[in-house]
């Protein structure tokens, strides 16, 4: 599947991908699902239009059951740095049954010097959502998703990921600093470079600022070759308006501490979807 | 499990499930010898009729006499059928139907088969529709066709679509396409069955349409109290007990939740524009999802005072909000894992606006 992707993407094979998707394939990508040939041919040329000629930077995969992640880090011709790409795949190995991409726009849009304007255009009308709204706290009825109670999860990283957890769902901010290596990589959408454990205490922090009744949901935890990633949610009231940010993260490990965490949501497809937000104002 | 045997489409691409080459695994008396069991029976022939337009099929595929229940209308002569599949193709001429999932269930050799079949649709409104004018967008919608087959044949029909969600994707505001719905005039049938439905669902009767072949009895208690549980009692404590921590949900108009916390909320929020609610649980279909759990296919009405959440809405507070739905629920050791429910918001709206103007004119409803 890497290969596939990889030659579709750097060398616009489109064939050797559609010889892999089903009828039944969804692509949600840009807070859009895109079902049918017709859609998926769109799909691909939207994203020839975003990259370009491009190389590979970066690639790594991680694989569970029926779940395959595939982590690309890709470089425009033109552009100075790369930009993460995540294709969250549902495949039994031959065919893909859906593909849940999240790629960094704001950080595309940003090495790639266009205006904020013309990545909008290229992205498509997200889907209508409703977030019907509900009671976020949790009143003592343990239902609140952790890593560990949705994953099998050794011991050992057990602790270290619900902690990770705990930081975003609980602003318990004073674990970044137990759960991080000081020199940590974090690549998080909204920041044009890596940035240090310090910096994302103050990115946290701000939204827990901005937004209102913030409630975070886990939807999926792989872990596979030491890594674990994440598919989650970042819900909240933004001026008495529920938003909700789809996110996902990959987490790599390194003597029981985060090494590397790549963090990313589709903000422009965001902004897209509440053209009021002001949440990634300062990004 | 013979269930076992029977076709899955969801790993299969379309070419595969137009050709099946294992042996048939059910009886299908008085099908067509082609036709190895009903899901293969299904996908074949709403391929056939939809995407390769062979719609003079239908007269082939559907009874003479096979009644259609939408909650938008009614009709039961096949000459209708063929006339609403070539007005919708006219109005979405690139429509595809993609079929997600058939849940089935046999009926006996007096009844033949019951289909609840999933459909995702990808299509461009290029000519006037039920909606309104042509607009030129394309939108997706999710369809969930129940139908009884009997000898080769459709004989009874249950159709519910996601309209709320195509026509947000149209730019079509809820409203509008609800007062544009209102303005076609619905058989008297129409109103005799919605009447009779209606007062069956207060007395919480079940409908005349009951097969006794057996079904898993755990999954068929599970979706029923599913049902009782937070439509009956409104009770929403025990949605854990129900559905996993990270379960997703998708419900009509673009609504999406996942976890407990969210999957509540929906409920909740949209039982509050009908809180004195009641439903029926009028059919279930239980089918293995590969070696992983079951999926269930529940057909459920309901009726309830409706009470506007939005004020455009207002005018048609206290008046019945009739509901014909069905869900999916594909559950996993025990529990949901993911929900799909469909009804037709729209049409829901336009027969509050439809009554309305009835009782407006002084007319007996």
């Amino acid at each position: 599947m890497l290969t596939t992707f990889i030659n579709t993407i750097t060398k616009g094979d489109v064939a050797g991908l559609q010889h892999k998707l089903l009828h039944s394939t969804c692509w949600s990508q840009h807070l859009h699902k895109a079902y049918g040939a017709g859609q998926i041919k769109n799909r691909l040329i939207c994203l020839f239009q975003q990259f370009g000629k491009c190389t590979i930077e970066e690639s790594f995969e991680l694989k569970s059951d029926n779940e395959h992640i595939i982590c690309l880090s890709i470089k425009p011709e033109k552009a100075q740095s790369s930009v993460h790409y995540i294709l969250w795949l549902e495949t039994n190995g031959q065919v893909i049954k859906s593909i849940d991409a999240m790629l960094d726009t704001m950080k595309l849009d940003c090495i790639n010097k266009h205006s904020k304007k013309t990545i909008l255009n290229t992205l498509p009308t997200p889907d209508a959502f409703i977030l019907h709204d509900y009671d976020q706290q949790n009143h003592l009825q343990c239902e609140l998703v952790t890593p560990t109670n949705i994953a099998n999860i050794s011991d050992k990283l057990a602790s270290l990921l619900d902690a990770w957890w705990s930081i975003w769902s609980a602003a318990q901010l004073s674990k970044i600093d137990s759960i991080y290596e000081k020199q940590a990589n974090i690549i998080l959408s909204g920041h044009e470079d890596a940035i240090k454990p310090s910096a994302l205490f103050e990115f946290i922090m701000n939204k827990y600022a901005h937004l209102s009744r913030i409630f975070c949901q886990i939807e999926k935890v792989i872990v596979d070759k030491g890594k674990v990633a994440v598919k989650w949610y970042l819900d909240g009231d933004e001026n008495g308006k529920r938003i909700r940010v789809p996110y996902v993260s990959i987490l790599s490990f390194k003597e029981g501490k985060i090494n590397q965490d790549i963090t990313i949501a589709d903000l422009c497809a965001h902004k897209k979807r509440y053209p009021e937000s002001d949440l990634y104002r300062h990004c | 499990m013979t269930q076992n045997k029977i076709t899955q489409v969801y790993w299969k691409d379309i070419s595969e499930l137009l050709a099946p080459t294992g042996p048939k695994s059910q009886k299908m008396t008085g099908f067509d010898e082609e036709f190895i069991d009903i899901v293969d029976y299904i996908i074949r022939i709403t391929h056939r009729i939809w995407e390769q337009k062979n719609i003079g099929l239908c007269l082939d595929y559907y009874a003479q006499y096979c009644p259609v229940h939408t909650l938008g209308s009614y009709s039961d002569q096949v000459d209708t059928i063929v006339t609403n599949t070539l007005k919708t193709i006219g109005a979405f001429p690139d429509r595809s139907l993609i079929g997600e999932n058939v849940i089935w269930r046999e009926l006996g050799e007096q009844d033949g088969y019951y289909s609840s079949h999933r459909i995702t649709s990808i299509m461009t409104n290029k000519g006037p529709s039920e909606f309104g004018s042509a607009t030129g967008k394309t939108g997706r919608v999710t369809t969930i066709a129940d139908c009884v087959c009997f000898e080769n044949k459709i004989v009874y029909e249950w159709l519910m679509r996601d309209n709320s969600f195509l026509i947000k994707q149209l730019g079509i505001e809820l409203i509008d396409a609800a007062k544009h719905f209102a303005t076609f005039k619905a058989p008297d049938e129409f109103y005799k069955w919605r009447k009779n439905e209606i007062n069956r669902i207060r007395k919480q009767e079940l409908t005349d349409h009951q097969w006794h072949t057996p079904i898993d009895k755990t999954m068929a208690d599970f979706a029923s109290q599913w049902l009782d549980t937070f439509f009956n009692r409104k009770d929403y404590g025990p949605i854990s007990q129900f559905y996993h921590l990270n379960a997703k949900v998708q419900w009509p108009g673009g609504v999406e939740s996942v976890g407990i916390t969210g999957i509540r909320g929906v409920f909740i929020q949209w039982l509050a524009q009908c809180p004195d609610a009641l439903a029926t649980c009028d059919h279930i279909a239980i089918t293995p999802f590969e070696d992983k759990g079951f999926d269930i296919a529940i057909r459920w009405s309901s009726i309830g005072r409706f009470l506007a959440t939005e004020p455009l809405f207002s005018t048609y507070n206290g008046q019945d909000f009739f509901i014909l739905a069905a869900t999916h629920l594909r559950v996993i050791s025990g529990k949901i894992q993911q929900e799909w429910t469909v009804f037709d918001e729209v049409a829901a709206y336009a027969n509050l606006i439809r009554d309305h103007d009835i009782q407006q004119r002084g007319e007996p409803c």
